[in-house]
């Protein structure tokens, strides 16, 4: 009812009027009036006055994405507006066990991204299903990950021998005040979805699928902010909670020859044959000093940065998508050399190679003790090679001005594994490469 | 710990293949619920004359008995905790934690086992203790009594043994039940006996309905105990008592949380395998 | 187990419903049962399953009860049918073969057969469910009080072999009590409730029979003949009953159909005693007392069960018993008798109601 100018041309009173009769009318009443005044010809086509717990509506729900194939899905999937990253260990205590527990993930995760209906179960028992998205369930976009950290090769279940080669255990960075209880893993969901109560449902899923097999150890939520089409086509980036875009430069998930490069291992990674078309997952909390970051001058947060905040564009000028040129600034005058793009991309011969491709939601959890909010960037990125690729990058960000304004707290390494054909299971060449190997 | 696995498994897959059942007569369930009602009665009777030694040697000053006393008297409320909580307002004031409260232990309210363990365990006196002794002596008292004129609710009973996982789950697995004592593992036991006797009083029941269930929750409950045992005071003796929760392993752990979960989530399907609403 | 499967079907008795007209099992003809020195005729009787009348018809010398037995377990019964006198009563009975005593205990038991009839149902469910709670509190009662039992009864073997009279009087009125409290539970079995509790005018000798024993016996030593003396034996033996009692208690339990009818039956079987007493004696006023107390836990259980769908009939089955609770320590002979009856009918009528509630 907010719009009353819509009422049709006919109408017999003039928008101000109306108004004030309307408001004459008390809330009560509006219902009643707004009907008999639009007369014969809204009568048919009057809307349900919409209640303020019914659910907000979306086209999307039905959008999935192929679960089977050479590589997992919700790593060039295009990143939509919620995602979460959970961390769990895992409890079966030899390979048979890890074995039924990826062919349960497997299984949970073939349904769950498809979609469809739950079996009822005698209302005497406790259902089968958390039922948050009703008895059968829309896709809604979800796309679930699943990669393994290097906890998982240890004495546990016979994998020492497949490991792949870059896979490690995270080790603190200078700028890192790492939490133990929101580090590492054995195994990592990523969970992509258009909304949150998809997560969360497909989250909950697994937990009651899988008791005695894992237990989970942290997970973080996060979202992308979600823009209105432009008019033209057009796309932009999102923006990080430093109000910031965040992903401008990262290689374009449709050039599939580059993404074999950037992303995907394949047999010039010199890794075990069973992780070809798998990827490195790199998973960080970073959390972002909001206040301060607030209080601090504009020039000084875009020379930190080294972009300009509202257009996105490179620090000598043009538009978003405008590659960076630092070619004839080699002193960094209009590109600081220590601002966080020419650092992390120096763009010079050569570093090519150390390219990753990032899919980060921000995150706000809470408010810490000292009354700041809690809030920050779930960073996740995927490469071929973790060394050439985000330790290298890291390693290079360490020291940089943005340092004072974020604080890494958690994350971790995982190898994301290859993708999966109907009828088998996520893990399973790694499984029957370490049998060959004992 | 090769049993454990096959439990695991059976499990994951039992959950989605469950059908409806309710052939057991309700007739069947009156002397599992008699028994319970019995073990209940034994375990009050047992905890009403712990709290009594344990309240007095608070009351005589006597620190160290005190400190002793205190885990193994909490094990029979721990042991029938589905019927005691049945009394939301004993249940509180016997064994409320300081976070149910909002000025943790400074809150005038709170009394109880965890308020006496502050005063034992953290600042290491029984200075000022004696009124919450005597508020818990007769807070157990009046439990007793009240449960003895209780009738057992049939559901109560045999959903308890999947509330008492629920507990462990929820608050002895991670430490936060005893936090000043470090005593969790007793806690832990006394949880796990209450689950298992109910599950054993109902379990020729639970037998004709799904034989495969049974042994699942027997293999977790046997997988449980085996990693307890590794934390008995003395070796081979579980009436030794438990060492302290902070020296449980990382490994071991998990290896409790596993069958925990797995016995949680197996154990809520009991009332329904039964036919009780 | 097989046993156990027949009181199963006991303990649906009260559930076992005709599709057909309800009325007609009021007016059913009566089955007539004549009873004199040497047992029954006829001795053997077929009945059509559901509610059915009998008249019992003691043509002997001397008062005598008729019971329908389950096994060792007593469906129904009626106490101290006068000579020269009949007493009807109505069961409902699921089909199968049951028995009847006789008169004297000696005598031989009759066949009772009930046979099933079309269109007939057991409606067992929700209310059986409802009883779950109540029956197990029921069982929980009488195993304490059967523990209470032995441990008065132990006593009570004390003194009798420290021949301490006086002690042991105030032993035997101690376990009595407790006896008492259980009746409704011990006079379902009929073969331990004959040892524990029979009187001397059930047996052919009377006092001199070598069967009599059991707490009418040591009653009998202890205040007619005001010695312990050749009672160690008896007590003995109650001791070693009270065990098979226990025993068979914690097996069995009592069915769901005899809360309220057992309860019942007790009440009516002590009225039905002591209806031509000028002036209770004391020990009728004790065993009364004992039994008030067991009753009493009785109500406090069906109450709950039946407060929702029967209102009316709750609140007069709670004030009736209220009202023998508060009569029972000291009113008149006849005021007691009246309020034992009361309460006894509205015992009476409770499985009617369970089973129509649902």
């Amino acid at each position: 009812m907010s719009d009353h100018d819509d009422l049709s041309p006919g109408c017999p009173f003039s928008g101000l009027n109306r108004r004030r009769f309307l408001q004459g009318l008390g809330a009560a009443g509006i219902g009643a009036a707004a009907t008999a005044l639009s007369g014969g010809a809204l009568a048919s086509q009057q809307p349900r006055t919409a209640d303020v717990t019914d659910a907000p509506s979306s086209s999307a729900t039905h959008q999935s994405h192929p679960f089977y194939g050479v590589q997992q899905q919700g790593i060039t999937t295009p990143r939509p507006a919620v995602g979460m990253l959970a961390s769990f260990d895992v409890l079966a205590t030899d390979q048979a066990g890890l074995e039924r527990l990826l062919r349960t993930l497997t299984e949970r995760i073939a349904f769950l991204t498809q979609g469809g209906t739950y079996e009822q179960r005698d209302p005497r028992y406790p259902p089968v299903d958390s039922g948050i998205l009703g008895p059968s369930i829309d896709p809604d976009g979800l796309t679930i990950t699943l990669s393994v950290g290097a906890s998982l090769f240890d004495d546990r279940f016979g994998l020492d021998a497949v490991k792949p080669r870059h896979l490690q255990r995270m080790v603190a960075f200078s700028n890192d005040a790492l939490d133990a209880d929101r580090c590492h893993g054995d195994i990592s969901l990523q969970f992509c979805a258009n909304t949150e109560g998809t997560t969360i449902h497909a989250l909950r899923d697994i937990i009651k699928n899988t008791p005695g097999m894992l237990m989970l150890r942290w997970k973080q939520e996060g979202t992308v902010p979600v823009m209105a089409p432009r008019s033209d086509g057009s796309t932009e980036s999102a923006r990080n909670y430093l109000g910031f875009r965040d992903g401008t430069a990262n290689p374009p998930a449709d050039n599939s020859g580059l993404m074999q490069k950037v992303v995907w291992v394949d047999h010039s990674n010199q890794e075990p044959e069973w992780a070809r078309n798998g990827s490195y997952q790199a998973v960080r909390i970073i959390r972002n000093f909001v206040e301060r970051w607030d209080r601090t001058p504009l020039q000084e947060q875009e020379a930190i940065f080294g972009r300009r905040r509202d257009s996105g564009a490179p620090m000598h000028g043009g538009i978003e998508h405008d590659l960076p040129v630092y070619d004839n600034d080699p002193d960094g005058k209009v590109t600081p050399l220590d601002s966080h793009i020419r650092l992390a991309n120096p763009r010079t011969r050569g570093s090519e190679r150390n390219l990753i491709l990032r899919r980060p939601f921000n995150y706000s959890n809470g408010v810490e003790a000292n009354g700041q909010l809690d809030m920050g960037l779930l960073f996740i990125a995927y490469q071929a090679d973790l060394e050439a690729g985000f330790i290298t990058v890291q390693k290079r960000l360490d020291g940089e001005p943005l340092e004072e304004y974020i604080k890494p707290v958690g994350g971790g390494y995982f190898f994301t594994l290859p993708g999966v054909q109907a009828g088998d299971y996520l893990g399973s060449s790694m499984l029957a490469a370490s049998q060959r190997h004992s | 710990m090769s049993n454990l696995r096959t439990v695991i498994t059976a499990a994951a897959f039992g959950l989605v293949a469950m059908q409806a059942q309710a052939t057991v007569a309700p007739q069947d369930l009156v002397n599992p619920i008699t028994d319970y009602k019995l073990y209940v009665l034994d375990n009050l009777e047992q905890f009403s004359s712990h709290t009594r030694e344990f309240t007095d040697a608070i009351k005589a000053g006597d620190l160290q008995r005190a400190q002793q006393l205190y885990a193994p008297t909490r094990v029979y409320y721990e042991r029938i905790e589905p019927i005691a909580e049945l009394f939301a307002d004993l249940d509180a004031s016997i064994d409320a934690r300081d976070d149910d409260y909002e000025h943790g232990v400074q809150d005038p309210t709170f009394t109880g086992f965890h308020r006496l363990e502050y005063g034992l365990f953290h600042e290491h006196s029984t200075a000022g203790l004696g009124d919450y002794a005597e508020r818990l002596m007769s807070d157990v008292e009046t439990l007793e009594q009240s449960v003895q004129d209780l009738t057992f609710p049939p559901e109560k009973v045999v959903g308890g043994a999947a509330a008492l996982m629920e507990e462990v789950a929820a608050t002895k697995v991670s430490g936060e039940e005893d936090r000043y004592s470090h005593t969790d593992l007793w806690d832990f036991q006394g949880n796990l006996d209450g689950s298992k006797k109910i599950f054993e009083l109902v379990k020729p029941l639970a037998a004709q309905e799904d034989p495969a269930f049974v042994a699942r929750i027997e293999e977790n409950f046997t997988a449980i105990e085996h990693t307890l045992a590794h934390y008995y005071l003395i070796e081979g003796d579980a009436s030794s008592g438990y060492a302290s929760y902070d020296k449980v392993s990382e490994r071991d752990r998990r290896a409790l949380v596993g069958p925990v979960t797995v016995l949680a989530e197996e154990l809520s399907t009991l009332r329904g395998l039964l036919g009780l609403n | 187990m097989a046993g156990a499967a027949v009181l199963m079907l006991g303990a649906l008795g009260i559930f076992y419903l005709s599709l057909g007209s309800k009325s007609s099992t009021d007016t059913a003809d009566t089955h007539q049962i004549t009873i004199d020195a040497s047992g029954c005729t006829p001795n053997t009787l077929t009945v059509p399953a559901g509610a059915q009348r009998f008249t019992v018809i003691n043509e002997s010398e001397r008062g005598i009860e008729w019971e329908i037995l389950d096994g060792v377990m007593v469906l129904e019964e009626r106490e101290n049918i006068a000579p020269g006198l009949h007493q009807q009563l109505t069961a409902r009975l699921l089909p199968g073969e049951y028995q009847m005593t006789c008169g004297l205990l000696s005598n031989p038991r009759g066949t009772l057969t009930v046979t099933a009839v079309a269109g007939q149902t057991v409606a067992a469910d929700l209310s059986a469910r409802a009883l779950i709670g109540p029956l197990a509190e029921y069982r929980v009662y009488l195993t304490l009080e059967g523990r209470a039992l032995a441990r008065a009864v132990g006593d009570l073997q004390q003194q009798i072999a420290d021949d301490n009279l006086d002690a042991a009087q105030q032993a035997w009125l101690q376990a009595r009590a407790i006896d008492q409290h259980m009746a409704l539970a011990v006079g379902l079995f009929s073969d331990l409730d004959q040892r524990l509790n029979a009187r001397a005018e059930y047996f052919a000798e009377r006092e001199q029979d070598a069967d009599f024993r059991g707490f009418e016996r040591l009653a009998y030593g202890l205040f007619e003949q005001q010695s312990t003396a050749g009672l160690l034996p008896v007590v003995k033996q109650l001791s070693a009953d009270v065990g098979a009692l226990r025993s068979r208690l914690s097996a069995q339990g009592v069915p769901a159909s005899q809360l309220a009818n057992g309860a019942g039956r007790v009440l009516q079987a002590w009225h039905d005693q002591q209806q031509n007493s000028e002036q209770l004696s004391s020990r009728a006023r004790s065993d009364l007392q004992g039994l008030q107390a067991g009753i009493d836990k009785v109500v406090s259980l069906l109450l709950p069960v039946l407060r929702q769908a029967h209102p009316l009939e709750s609140e007069a089955l709670q004030a009736a018993n209220a009202s023998l609770a508060e009569q029972v320590p000291a009113a008149d002979t006849q005021i007691l008798l009246q309020a034992s009856q009361q309460l006894a009918d509205q015992l009476a009528s409770v499985n009617a109601l369970l089973a129509s509630a649902y």
